[in-house]
């Protein structure tokens, strides 16, 4: 901080070292009078207008006219040559004085004010100190101990705790590309530590926008290998399997997570909620296929990216494309999540897809359909997000629909 | 702290240049010399705190400090050391700061070598370019700011767009800034022109050696830009009329015309308004080249949508340089008087000609870069110009400005009987046309009318060209004193014009008898292509500090014998997910053979592209001529010999100061 001001202050003497030295001291550099220069100019053109006579690029006649010309041009220049004679004596007097004096007020306090308006002086010297942060409390505190703790961990490199910390604050401000290379130090240091698997695979899925396909998978796998109670790889396990369709190992890791919890925690409850809807889906899997098919009502919408938006839609991001009632609710009855490379691509929406058994797509006769490409990869449309959408859309009449995203949510 | 430092200095720049553009302009309007005075220390204040903010910015992105968003989103640890220097200029708000350093390197030059012009004309002449600084400080202080930090600070950089990390990239945006920034110069000395109402031959002969350094830099920076694309790109083309090249194109177009323009005004005394109209559209120009490439435009018009404050202040910035001083020019130009009087058939009227075909082509390439945009911009649809029409307009456009290339310099100044121009010409025309009836016999059924016709206009050039050197050989004065008598100037267009033959030629040849094939080849396999024979080895894998590479070995033979072993790669870059193509190839004074990799077919089969470049080298050649041309007329000595003559002179220095 104090080296900072000294060398901020240093600079600033500088710039009115150099404004103010003119104003107030000697000038020496005065520069040549128009007059003079022109003169001086015009000898030089009368020697090369006879070396080109010489060499034959200007005819003997012309040169003479080029001649009576240069003459002519001589009388021009020193004719405009706004230049009286200064009156330095003059302006030795108060005017120099006084511009001296604004410009010696005016600089820093133009400079000062507006650098800590639009610098960063905080960061200069953050608060380090636990009580400092405490009494500074929020967001802020938190951002400055991030700093403090990243320095530290420059230092101190195998600091496996540390990396720990660093990644869930990264977590906590949703800045998952950072906060995966901070758990990546922690799998790199404990390589056989469950849950430093299991975080790192969170971080890693939560960057290909919630998708533990991959890499998150193969990672929860081996960290329940290792440790098959962890239960943050259980619980992660389970909703990589059920997102795969696979329901039974979904429901049995959640299982083997619901027997560590004491029974009446709220957390539980949702395991258990889980649990049953795993099972169900389950059953639904093995007789319902049938039954989905039966019903038999169906939409089919073939979805396209608009090429001038290509450009800006990462291929992980996600995609939704989902039907909601002309006339009825406003929630989706039936909602498919792709990513941006799947596209373009023939989605078909039907009763398996819905979102609560009151709204299902069968009980409405007409839709619209919407696809919209989520760069947060939430349901609620945001800035940025891009979408296309159709008009009422006949439900079952087996036509294709055709949805280009082409337009951009301001 | 460095980065807080970088953001301060850069502030502190601001408002000594603010100072620099004030007191200098109102002091030279009132005669006060200690006004006028504070333009020269202004101007090195200036450029020492910009260099300090520039020297923060690149030690935070050689020191990893991601700490600053700019550096975060275009720098890694693993990126090597040479590409965090240029990564400074990487994106837009670096490029920002690179342009306003290069403005500031000229501000200070001009600050230092115009010991010898007047006071006033020197103070209005920094106040200008200050004008332009300022706007370029505001512009990265309040819309792009490099130093905007990122709370809390990322753990690992987004990398450098892999496109610019290749060796001709590096150094093609410094050479193409200090050209664009160069014509800065011949703007601002113009424009203290008109505001002094001094139109006088000191400011024709001062404009002169400023604008062919900076031509000489833009027409190297267009070079390394075309060289880049050939390289990396792996299309094997080094023009493609793309809109960020034309942005570069148009400035250099106006500026070749302004250099020829300025010849005229500066030896002859004509021309003086039109060369101070063609120094305003030479900067408007680089002023837009800048802002086209590095607003987002082009990728996309509705990136100004995105981000409004920027665009906005483009466009106002924008009129308010090109309003402004059109509003000067039509207040002041009428009063300015020409003294040089020509005939109709005279070298005035010739290069006027060649003025008015290089305008018009600027012109087109403008309407073909912007038109599509604005287009877009209505929602009117979207259209594509391309190759097509370029070519349609510069072919018949080139082939004039060749014809009248060979009879300028062979005329005289001011009057010519059309009889002893002719005869002076007749000796050049039937030996261009001996030399491309020569070429048919060669070429027989390989030959075609734009091969025939771009041989002739070449042999047209070099022959004029080099009849008007050997007019310059006096045999009484001896081979070294002739030399010695002819200015510098002179060999320079020599040089340049005959960078222009060499240019035209490599441009048809390589495009007539260029050949192509994409060939999916298994190791082992081979292919013939003109007399070619390339055979590939296999691949392996290489790792690059920042990338992984299937590099592809491909020995190239002729007649059985080995000329070269090419290795081409396939660059994954993980950081940014992004494939790179790196061409393989082996150059030649008469051919260029070029391999890009493509992608990997299965059983260890890849696909390839290979191409056989006849001439290809002369392109760059040319422009290269042109280059040491612009270095060598700028060296003039006869600039120079006023400064001498000048430092001897009566130096006015008024009672009271001393």
């Amino acid at each position: 901080m104090l080296v900072f001001w000294l060398i901020a202050v240093a600079m600033l003497v500088l710039a009115l070292w150099l404004v103010m030295s003119p104003l107030l001291g000697k000038i020496n550099a005065i520069g040549s009078r128009g007059r003079d220069l022109n003169t001086e100019i015009f000898r030089a053109k009368l020697r090369e207008l006879e070396a080109e006579r010489d060499s034959g690029t200007l005819a003997a006649e012309q040169f003479e006219q080029a001649r009576v010309e240069l003459e002519r041009s001589l009388l021009d220049d020193i004719g405009t040559d706004d230049q009286p004679p200064p009156a330095v004596a003059n302006t030795h007097s108060n005017r120099a004085w006084m511009t001296a004096v604004v410009m010696l007020i005016a600089i820093p306090a133009v400079v000062v004010p507006m650098y800590l308006y639009l610098g960063r002086s905080d960061l200069l010297a953050p608060p380090m100190n636990p009580q400092d942060l405490q009494r500074l409390g929020g967001q802020k505190s938190l951002n400055y101990a991030i700093n403090g703790l990243i320095q530290h961990l420059r230092e101190h490199p195998d600091d496996a705790r540390g990396w720990q910390l660093l990644g869930r604050a990264y977590m906590s401000l949703s800045r998952y590309h950072d906060g995966s290379l901070a758990y990546r130090h922690v799998y790199q240091l404990k390589p056989r530590d469950a849950t430093a698997m299991a975080d790192y695979a969170e971080a890693l899925g939560l960057m290909q926008n919630d998708n533990l396909k991959g890499q998150p998978e193969a990672l929860l796998a081996q960290a329940l290998k290792v440790d098959p109670d962890n239960p943050k790889a259980l619980w992660l396990g389970g909703i990589g399997r059920y997102r795969a369709g696979d329901y039974r190992q979904a429901a049995e890791y959640w299982q083997r997570l619901l027997v560590q919890m004491p029974p009446d925690a709220k957390e539980a409850e949702v395991v258990r909620r889980n649990i049953a809807q795993a099972k169900s889906q389950e059953q639904v899997q093995t007789t319902g296929k049938i039954a989905a098919a039966g019903s038999g009502v169906s939409v089919k919408v073939h979805v396209s990216l608009d090429p001038k938006l290509a450009a800006k839609a990462l291929p992980g991001t996600t995609v939704f494309v989902f039907a909601r009632a002309v006339h009825g609710p406003p929630m989706p009855l039936a909602i498919a999540k792709l990513v941006v490379k799947d596209l373009p691509t023939t989605v078909t929406l039907d009763d398996s897809l819905s979102m609560s058994p009151a709204a299902k797509l069968s009980n409405f006769p007409e839709v619209r359909l919407t696809a919209r490409v989520s760069r947060s990869g939430q349901a609620m449309p945001q800035s940025g997000d891009m979408e296309g959408a159709t008009g009422p859309v006949e439900v079952g009449a087996g036509k294709l629909a055709d949805i280009v995203i082409n337009k951009l949510v301001p | 702290m460095i980065p807080e430092l970088g953001h301060y200095a850069l502030i502190l720049a601001l408002c000594i240049t603010l100072v620099q553009v004030v007191l200098p302009i109102i002091g030279a309007a009132r005669g006060d010399v200690r006004w006028m005075s504070v333009a020269r220390p202004a101007a090195v204040g200036q450029f020492v705190f910009v260099a300090v903010a520039y020297a923060c910015l690149t030690y935070a992105f050689i020191t990893d400090d991601f700490s600053v968003a700019y550096v975060a989103q275009n720098s890694n640890s693993a990126l090597p050391l040479i590409y965090r220097i240029s990564g400074v200029w990487g994106a837009h708000e670096g490029s920002l700061l690179l342009w306003t350093l290069i403005l500031s390197t000229w501000t200070l030059a001009v600050a230092v070598f115009s010991r010898t012009l007047t006071l006033a004309f020197v103070a209005r002449v920094l106040g200008i370019m200050g004008f332009i600084s300022v706007g370029f400080l505001l512009f990265m202080l309040l819309t792009s700011d490099p130093f905007s930090r990122l709370l809390p600070a990322a753990l690992e950089g987004q990398d450098l767009n892999p496109l610019l990390q290749d060796p001709g990239l590096a150094i093609h945006p410094p050479m193409l800034y200090m050209g664009y920034v160069g014509f800065s110069v011949a703007f601002s000395f113009a424009m203290a022109a008109l505001l002094g109402g001094q139109l006088d031959s000191a400011w024709a002969r001062w404009s002169r050696p400023w604008t062919t350094v900076a031509w000489t830099f833009l027409t190297l920076g267009i070079t390394l830009g075309s060289w880049w694309a050939y390289n990396e790109l792996g299309w094997g083309g080094w023009w493609f009329w793309d809109p960020v090249e034309n942005a570069s194109f148009m400035p250099w177009l106006v500026g070749t015309a302004l250099i020829h323009s300025l010849s005229v005004t500066e030896k002859r005394g004509a021309f003086k308004t039109w060369t101070v109209l063609l120094a305003l559209f030479a900067f408007a120009l680089s002023l837009l080249g800048t802002f086209l490439v590095r607003s987002g435009v082009l990728t996309s018009v509705h990136a100004f949508a995105t981000d409004p404050a920027r665009g906005m202040y483009v466009l106002i910035f924008l009129g308010i340089v090109v309003g402004g001083s059109l509003i000067l020019y039509a207040w002041r130009a009428p009063r300015v008087r020409s003294t040089g009087d020509f005939k109709l058939l005279s070298r005035e009227t010739l290069l006027l000609c060649n003025n008015i075909i290089l305008v018009v082509a600027a012109a087109s390439v403008l309407l073909g870069t912007l038109y599509p945009l604005i287009l877009d911009a209505l929602n009117l649809g979207k259209i594509s110009v391309g190759p097509p029409y370029f070519s349609a307009i510069f072919i018949p456009l080139m082939v004039i400005l060749l014809i009248l290339l060979g009879i300028g310099p062979a005329a005289r100044w001011k009057q010519n009987s059309g009889r002893w121009l002719f005869g002076r010409l007749l000796t050049s025309a039937v030996l261009s046309v001996l030399i491309a009836a020569g070429a048919l016999l060669v070429l027989r059924e390989r030959s075609s009318i734009m091969v025939l016709l771009s041989i002739l206009l070449a042999a047209w050039v070099v022959v004029t060209t080099v009849i008007n050197l050997y007019g310059r050989y006096s045999p009484e004065l001896g081979l070294s004193r002739s030399i010695r008598r002819t200015p510098r100037g002179f060999f320079g267009m020599t040089m340049a014009h005959l960078g222009v033959a060499v240019f035209t030629l490599g441009v048809a040849f390589s495009g007539a008898f260029s050949t192509e094939q994409d060939v999916g080849l298994a190791p082992g396999q081979s292919y013939d292509l003109s007399g070619y024979q390339f055979r590939f080895e296999g691949v392996k894998q290489v790792p690059g500090p920042n990338y992984i590479a299937s590099q592809a070995s491909v020995q190239v033979l002729r007649e059985g014998q080995l000329i070269s072993t090419l290795s081409p790669q396939k660059r994954i870059y993980p950081v940014r997910q992004m494939a790179m193509t790196e061409a393989a190839v082996d150059v030649g004074m008469f051919r260029d053979l070029y391999v890009a990799l493509g992608e990997d077919l299965g059983n260890g089969h890849w696909s390839f592209r290979l191409y056989y470049k006849p001439f290809v080298r002369w392109i760059w050649g040319g422009a290269l001529f042109m280059v040491m041309g612009g270095i060598l007329a700028a060296s003039d000595r006869r600039y120079r010999l006023a400064v001498r003559r000048e430092a001897t002179a009566n130096r006015y220095l008024p009672e009271g100061v001393s």
